[in-house]
């Protein structure tokens, strides 16, 4: 249960808004382009109108504005460091606005600092909308229909699409029985917290070997379930619920890349 | 001397969509020598209710959880007193096995206790024959590759060796044969008998609770519903049936028998004194020729 807070990767809250029934192709589209246009703004003013549009997504998705805080605290260490080294190694032609050592602020870095906050933020809030909203399987049936012009290069895209349904099925039950090995190792004496890197290093053992175990008996059993239910690969299959475009999706998507476009174009 | 609950609630994810409460107002009390039983449906807050016992979850409040007069509000950094007087043995415990040698596996929990290996190897074997398993011919043998029960076993000797003085069960006979978990029964009456262990043992075979318990504890969404004695408890047959609980094979039948024999006595659960009641009955009715 611990775990499973701390790690929001690839988190999915269900709900019923505007934003989870979107069709995935469209949501998944829409982000990718939002990355790019991230980095063609080039005005403070720009990137906080997109902040305003993204807040209004945010909005729109009916989730909790901390569930996205959340997923910037990951990062919250490369944030701090990115940023310190903007501010403190960018050379402006001006005056430093402070001066102590051999430190040295620019009003240059300052900008620049801003800016790299700014995007990675923005990075991660686009992203964390995708995810929150979307259900992994939702999401992997987006990803097998984007790679599709791939297969005809040789790529295996059904096989890469259900290899990362099977991960996204399994990342919980991993977790869940990792913080049950956690327990149940704790209960005799096992200790976690303590020691050097060393010792720390040696007390994953009694957690890995049997969470290796049971992750290889898992996979037995799926294979043979997956065979029993005539699996094979490489075969062409449908989908139980396929994808299909609706116009609200369309209209959704075109709506979208007008905004997007009248941001590039004003800022 | 005894594990104290006084009105624990306690909710997941607080304050997330996921937030579930899990216990709601519990008091139960463990004296020392007893057998307790806890039943209730999946979900109902048995397992939060357990981790609790040996703080692998800390109360939130103070005077919540009190294990020996001591609370574990205020142990956050010395619970491995606790761990040690409260050994938890989960659900299908052959899953935590990992060292090389049985020997090895079974010691993992004395590591921090600075034993000779002398005294180590004693504890072990002790252990190991608690569980009705000879150490000679067990100790060099890998504990991946044993039968379920032995594994079972071994995992409760991993529990065991740390002489705890309270010994939590979760489903301790799920998933074994017939004949494993019979013997795995006697040997947790044999513990609770020989060293005065108390035993919390959750459970959803009825007659196996019916027949080791002292007391009975169920649960439901969260919060203690019935408790008492298994006589007490397995004669809220309605209750029970309404919380989607089974009964005792004993209590099932003369339940049944009730419906239509006024006045049977439903307290028992004992088959030998059930089968006793029935033929006095018939005997009185004048059902028996």
């Amino acid at each position: 249960m611990e775990l499973k807070r701390q790690i929001t990767l690839g988190q999915y809250v269900p709900g019923k808004s505007i934003l989870h029934t979107l069709d995935p192709r469209i949501k998944l589209l829409s982000s990718l382009i939002l990355m790019v246009v991230v980095f063609l703004i080039h005005s403070v003013t720009g990137y906080l109108v997109m902040l305003g549009v993204l807040m209004i997504l945010v909005f729109l998705s009916r989730i909790p504005v901390r569930y996205f805080i959340n997923g910037l605290k990951p990062i919250l260490m490369l944030l701090v460091l990115t940023v310190s080294l903007q501010v403190f190694f960018t050379k402006g032609t001006s005056e430093p606005l402070f001066q102590w050592w051999i430190v040295k602020v620019y009003q240059e870095g300052l900008v620049a600092a801003v800016f790299i906050l700014l995007r990675l933020v923005l990075l991660v809030f686009s992203s964390s909308l995708l995810t929150l909203t979307t259900s992994p399987m939702r999401l992997t049936s987006a990803i097998e229909f984007i790679l599709k012009p791939f297969s005809y290069l040789g790529l295996p895209t059904s096989e890469i699409s259900m290899m990362m349904t099977i991960a996204l099925r399994f990342i919980p039950t991993i977790l869940e029985e990792t913080d049950r090995l956690i327990k149940a190792q704790s209960s005799r004496g096992a200790e976690f917290e303590t020691g050097n890197l060393f010792k720390r290093l040696q007390g994953l053992i009694p957690i890995l070997v049997p969470l290796f175990i049971s992750s290889f008996r898992r996979a037995d059993d799926l294979a043979i379930a997956m065979e029993s239910r005539c699996f094979q690969v490489g075969i062409k299959r449908t989908q139980m619920h396929p994808l299909v475009f609706r116009s609200v999706d369309f209209l959704s998507f075109g709506l979208f890349l007008t905004i997007l476009l009248l941001i590039v174009l004003f800022f | 001397m005894s594990i104290n609950i006084n009105n624990l609630s306690f909710t997941y994810d607080k304050g997330l969509v996921f937030e579930k409460k899990a216990l709601r107002n519990v008091s139960f009390t463990a004296n020392p020598g007893e057998i307790i039983g806890i039943i209730g449906q999946t979900g109902s807050g048995k397992s939060t209710l357990i981790q609790h016992c040996n703080g692998l979850i800390s109360p939130t409040e103070p005077n919540q959880v009190m294990v020996d007069d001591l609370d574990l509000y205020h142990m956050k950094k010395t619970i491995s007193i606790i761990r040690k007087k409260v050994g938890l043995v989960f659900q299908y415990p052959e899953a935590q096995l990992f060292e090389e040698t049985v020997e090895k596996d079974v010691a993992f929990g004395l590591k921090h206790e600075k034993l000779s290996p002398e005294e180590s190897k004693k504890r072990v074997e002790t252990a190991l024959s608690i569980v009705g398993l000879a150490y000679e011919s067990y100790r060099d043998k890998s504990p991946l590759l044993l039968s379920g029960g032995e594994k079972r076993r071994i995992a409760l000797a991993g529990i065991i060796v740390m002489n705890p003085q309270y010994l939590i069960l979760d489903e301790p006979t799920a998933g074994l044969d017939p004949f494993a978990k019979k013997s795995l029964l006697e040997e947790i009456k044999r513990i609770n008998r020989l060293q005065n262990v108390t035993i919390i043992m959750v459970s959803h075979d009825m007659d196996e609770i019916a027949d080791l318990a002292d007391r009975i504890y169920v649960m439901d969404k969260g919060a203690v519903v019935l408790h008492g004695t298994p006589a007490e408890v397995f004669s809220q047959y309605d209750q029970l049936e309404a919380l989607g609980l089974s009964l005792p094979e004993t209590s099932r039948l003369l339940h049944y028998l009730s419906k239509t024999w006024k006045g049977i006595d439903i307290s028992v659960i004992d088959p030998l004194l059930g089968a006793d009641i029935i033929f006095k009955y018939m005997q009185e009715q004048g059902k028996w020729n």
